[in-house]
């Protein structure tokens, strides 16, 4: 609940001081209002007052001291008082500054507030109202509420060696996970039976991300099963072949731009919608850390990759006032089935020059894919972080 | 040829051989600054009569990579 909503019509906060010649002296080295009538004793002895009478405005100061430190305290902006001074307040007088909420206004979430002040003798002394707005401190969107809420994620390419492992590490997380594969069903049903004994719940779904109306079933068919989906995790992969510039034919490049790109923007365009109604949503891309170290034969890959991280930034800065952001995961050389058929020497030489000397595990991925997918990395978009042992730094 | 690589290394950065292992790297051996890289080169060169690449020579990074490279070599 903020601040606003805690406060009621008639809730009443008080403070009593006793006005010192000090505090009078104070006021005027501040203010310079040094007007005879509150210092010159015998100047005030020839008036009405006989006595000198403390600034109206020193007593009423303390009204700002109730609404600044006690109702509403922290965060208030007053910013009206009206102010009538029904009697003098000298030096030695005990005074109480009374405020009670009169009005609540939603509108502007701001209150209303009789503001009165009494002497020691209970005669009222100044009356008035104020109207104090409240401000809030922006608070990161971490709220109970959205901790609450149903976590379901859906795992693209989650048969492969990055996904299974996003898919176990998120299923710890608390997440409901949709294993997606293209080829192979037996690995995702496996992953997904054993994400249901880790007590959440799991479907595998298949869809060819190229295929617009492939991808609207499967989203169609999560939310139906498991409900609004806030995390995508996009570890799409085709195969990888090297291709040297002398052999690499248009067909090749386009097809990594399809899988890369187009099965991006068909997520995107049927996810998107699901997360715009949570106002929340986790755009996760893998990508590589061949775009920024580019490696031999393999043009198409880094084209696609690079074409991969320009929409995943161009999204983040269109979907962020939604409340969705997209960011990407970039590994270095990670032991899964696609490295497998890489010489020993290439592993070892990779393992050799990254500064914590070993290439990367798909945990180590998924550890990463873990941040960007909780509420601990909301205030992050557009970002790519990078999974090398440092072997790339930027 | 791992016992003959062991040794070679043993030699050159005044070790016990079974101290080397797979993790044997600049980052374990403190003796293995450039100098001993390279009498380690032409004691490796020596040891099984080949010469290495200029490339070679960069990589052999670790004792894993120096047995990679000259297994491939042999």
């Amino acid at each position: 609940m903020n601040k606003y909503d805690s406060i009621a019509v008639g809730e009443k906060a008080e403070l009593t001081h006793v006005i010192t010649q000090s505090d009078v002296k104070h006021f005027v080295d501040l203010t310079g209002d040094d007007n005879k009538l509150h210092v010159d004793r015998e100047f005030a002895s020839k008036t009405s007052f006989k006595k000198p009478v403390a600034h109206g405005m020193l007593g009423a100061s303390f009204i700002s001291t109730v609404i600044g430190t006690k109702l509403p305290g922290d965060g208030a902006l007053w910013y009206s008082q009206n102010l009538e001074f029904l009697l003098p307040v000298r030096v030695g007088d005990t005074i109480t500054v009374r405020a009670e909420v009169i009005k609540k206004i939603d509108r502007m979430q701001a209150i209303e507030l009789s503001t009165d002040i009494y002497n020691q003798n209970k005669q009222k002394v100044v009356t008035g109202t104020a109207r104090v707005k409240i401000v809030d401190q922006v608070e990161p969107q971490k709220t109970e509420e959205r901790k609450n809420k149903k976590r379901i994620a859906v795992v693209i390419g989650g048969s492969g060696g990055i996904g299974q492992a996003a898919c176990l590490r998120l299923a710890r997380d608390g997440f409901d996970i949709a294993v997606h594969y293209l080829g192979n069903k037996e690995k995702a049903d496996e992953l997904a039976g054993k994400i249901t004994t880790m007590g959440r719940r799991a479907i595998s779904v298949r869809a060819d991300i190229t295929d617009y109306e492939d991808v609207k079933s499967m989203v169609d068919l999560i939310c139906r099963k498991l409900g609004p989906v806030t995390v995508l995790v996009n570890s799409s992969l085709s195969g990888l072949p090297n291709i040297k510039f002398s052999d690499l034919d248009w067909e090749s490049i386009q097809h990594q731009i399809d899988v890369n790109v187009k099965g991006l923007h068909n997520l995107a365009k049927c996810i998107v919608p699901v997360m715009e109604k949570e106002k929340y949503g986790k755009v996760i891309n893998l990508t590589t850390q061949d775009i920024d170290e580019p490696k031999t034969e393999l043009i198409h890959y880094i084209a696609a990759k690079s074409a991969l991280q320009g929409y995943s930034r161009a999204l983040a800065v269109e979907l962020g006032p939604k409340g969705i952001r997209v960011n990407l995961v970039s590994p270095g050389m990670t032991e899964t089935g696609l490295v497998a058929n890489f010489p020993e020497k290439v592993r070892l030489l990779t393992a050799a020059r990254a500064p914590l000397r070993r290439i990367a595990q798909p945990e180590d991925v998924a550890n990463a894919v873990s941040f960007l997918a909780s509420e601990d990395s909301d205030y992050l978009t557009g970002e790519t972080i990078r999974v090398n042992g440092g072997q790339v730094m930027k | 040829m791992e016992e003959r690589i062991k040794k070679v290394l043993s030699a050159v950065f005044e070790i016990p051989a079974d101290s080397v292992n797979d993790q044997s790297s600049p980052d374990t051996i403190q003796q293995w600054d450039s100098i001993k890289h390279m009498q380690m080169v032409i004691a490796l060169e020596e040891e099984f009569g080949f010469q290495f690449t200029d490339e070679e020579i960069i990589e052999l990074l670790n004792y894993s990579l120096i047995r990679e490279i000259i297994s491939s070599k042999i």
